[in-house]
């Protein structure tokens, strides 16, 4: 090796200086190793674990609302858009002439074939109209509540009317038959204003809080 | 004087100067960075993003619709279905049966009747309407050209959650920068069955809006998981003579989404789907150009790359022209005791020669850093929007090419400086004259 001027500086910083550039280098390594992989978009998870909902309205045409134009505003519309959680199902198996012989025949299968886990049920015009005997409205409810509570479904029974004195005799037995089965009752009182979105909302309000959705 | 001398030599001397040695090293490494990484980048958006979507990804997704095919169909992305054919499953099994299909995804849509509480801009209520809603396997998501603007999509299997598209937004009067606003808002949604008496019975289900979307997997409104779609049908299916009275679709599945073993192969497939009988669209002609821009792309910043590369040349030169006139004495020295023109020529070059080294390797590393960097950043939103991720490679011509080129042009550059430094006479340069 041919002589040259020895180094007048001291080695030490240059040293230092050669290890941190090797200590850079082996960091960017390892950051380059560690960065390699790409991401991938994980599959979202299953939900619903739980059955859902399902809410069915049984009745006449107080259910059915079909004297009414605005279907966003029926009760039961309400009660399922206002009240109860994404998911749940609702069909109102209410019929225009609907009685509760109508309901224990027709409606009560159809409750049955949706697996349904709450059930209003409102029988009243069309029972009062051809004037159904007291005893049998009363024997076909019972039938009916504890049938669907058979299969495990919370029954709430719906009445209307203001009366001064005693109710007449089928809003009395829609009480009985509460009492009797354990069904809540929802007491409406005047639904003079039903056809009014103010009254359909007034009534989903006091069914959501029954069904203990409110 | 070997080379070994020489290069010892040149280490010595290097570090006797630290500071303009990191200065030129720091130089040609933020060039090769800056190349590196642009390159890989490019490289990665040519190569690993077409083909990772080609082999399971939108891009190489053929849309089969439940419809005779148009016979010119094959030589457009969107052609025109032809007459209604059911779509069953033995004609799913027979396109997945085909050799170059990696995946058959069943796509089925049903119309519900839907009410919204949304109001629109001027505050009115939004009137019940039908709408189609499409069900898909939401576990194949990824492979379905479904991008997110807002919120997420719903869960696979979900009876609960929907997403949708920009359709609903102007039916609400609202913008697509609007979309959050309407995540997280509920609406029902209900199939018809009809009963006696010709009426038609609802089956509602309360939905949350989860997302909206900004492309359809078919057309409709509302993307949800396929268990929503078959529960509606079943539910209309099961009324009094239900596909006359609610014109329900009669075939199986509304469309299918296949996607084929790589880009390569989406003309060749498309075409035997379409031997088999129905009508498909394919992005062939988007894809094409999407590959053209690309590779523009990748030539402007590989010279911007070299731009950089070039300047950091003329540092290293500037760097050694300086060192020869600081060295004079040096290599009048060196000269004097018989050091010949191409020893001291040998010197300064390998000199040049570490630098651009040292330079290449970290810019090299740094560059491959920073792409890995820009890499995550476009995984973390790819995963956002429940896409395929790009899995980012260096390629071995990238970091060949980073050092190498970062060598050879720091040899080039010292060069002219070596050149002078070797032809310096001895007297001259030991007087410093």
């Amino acid at each position: 090796m041919l002589g040259v001027r020895p180094a007048t500086r001291s080695a030490r910083p240059t040293t230092t200086m050669l290890r941190m550039m090797l200590a850079l280098l082996l960091v960017l390594v390892a950051g380059c190793s560690s960065g390699s992989s790409g991401a991938t978009s994980e599959a979202p998870p299953a939900t619903d674990p739980s059955p859902p909902l399902v809410y069915v309205a049984m009745g006449g045409i107080e259910t059915l609302n079909s004297d009414r134009d605005d279907l966003p505003d029926n009760w039961p519309q309400i009660v399922l858009a206002e009240h109860l959680p994404a998911g749940a199902v609702y069909v109102n198996l209410a019929t225009e002439g609907g009685t509760v012989k109508s309901g224990l025949d027709g409606q009560l299968p159809e409750a049955r074939d949706l697996h349904a886990t709450v059930a209003t049920i409102w029988f009243e015009s069309a029972d009062l109209r051809l004037g159904t005997a007291t005893r049998v409205y009363h024997d076909e409810l019972a039938t009916l509540v504890e049938d669907l509570q058979a299969d495990g479904v919370k029954v709430v029974l719906v009445r209307s009317g203001v009366w001064i004195g005693d109710p007449p005799p089928l809003p009395a037995t829609v009480a009985v038959v509460a009492g009797d089965t354990g069904a809540t009752l929802v007491d409406l009182g005047d639904i003079s204003d039903r056809n009014d979105d103010a009254g359909q909302r007034r009534i989903a309000t006091q069914v959501a809080a029954a069904i203990g959705a409110g | 004087m070997s080379w070994r001398d020489a290069i010892a030599l040149a280490v010595k001397t290097v570090r006797r100067r630290p500071g303009r040695a990191v200065l030129t090293v720091l130089a040609v490494t933020l060039a090769a960075s800056l190349l590196t990484a642009l390159l890989t980048i490019s490289t990665t958006a040519e190569t690993r993003v077409l083909n990772q979507l080609s082999s399971g990804g939108p891009l190489a997704g053929i849309k089969v619709a439940a419809a005779e095919p148009d016979p010119g169909q094959v030589d457009q992305d969107n052609a025109s279905p032809g007459d209604p054919k059911s779509l069953d499953d033995a004609a799913l099994q027979r396109i997945q049966d085909l050799p170059d299909v990696r995946e058959v995804i069943p796509i089925v849509s049903t119309r519900m009747f839907v009410i919204t509480r949304a109001r629109d801009k001027d505050d009115h209520r939004i009137a019940p309407f039908p709408e189609d809603v499409v069900g898909v396997d939401l576990t194949k998501i990824n492979q379905l050209p479904i991008t997110l603007t807002a919120g997420r999509l719903p869960t696979p299997g979900s009876l609960s959650e929907v997403a949708v598209t920009q359709g609903y937004l102007e039916r609400l009067g609202l913008e697509r920068l609007d979309a959050p606003q309407v995540v997280g808002t509920a609406l029902e949604m209900a199939s018809g069955q009809v009963v006696p008496n010709e009426r038609v019975r609802g089956r509602w289900t309360k939905f949350t809006i989860v997302g909206v979307v900004a492309q359809e997997a078919s057309n409709g409104q509302f993307l949800a998981s396929t268990e929503v779609v078959d529960q509606a049908r079943d539910w209309a299916s099961a009324g009094i003579d239900a596909s006359r009275a609610l014109d329900l679709p009669t075939s199986p599945y509304t469309g299918l989404f296949v996607v084929a073993r790589g880009i390569d192969n989406v003309s060749k497939v498309r075409a035997q789907i379409t031997a088999i009988g129905y009508s498909t669209a394919a992005p062939e002609n988007l894809l094409a150009s999407v590959r053209r821009y690309l590779r523009v792309v990748e030539i402007v910043l590989s010279a911007v790359g070299l731009i950089a590369l070039v300047v950091a040349a003329l540092g290293i030169s500037n760097a050694m022209l300086a060192a020869v006139r600081e060295r004079r004495r040096e290599i009048g020295v060196l000269k004097a005791i018989g050091a010949r023109d191409r020893d001291v020529y040998r010197v300064f070059l390998v000199e040049a020669g570490t630098l651009g080294f040292l330079g290449g390797v970290l810019g090299t590393a740094l560059g491959w850093l920073i792409a890995a960097m820009v890499g995550r950043v476009v995984n973390g939103y790819l995963a956002a929007q429940r896409l395929v991720g790009v899995q980012l490679t260096l390629p071995w011509m990238v970091v060949v090419g980073g050092i190498v080129g970062s060598t050879v042009l720091a040899l080039l550059a010292g060069t002219l400086p070596a050149v002078r430094a070797a032809r310096l006479p001895a007297r001259e340069a030991v007087s410093g004259t």
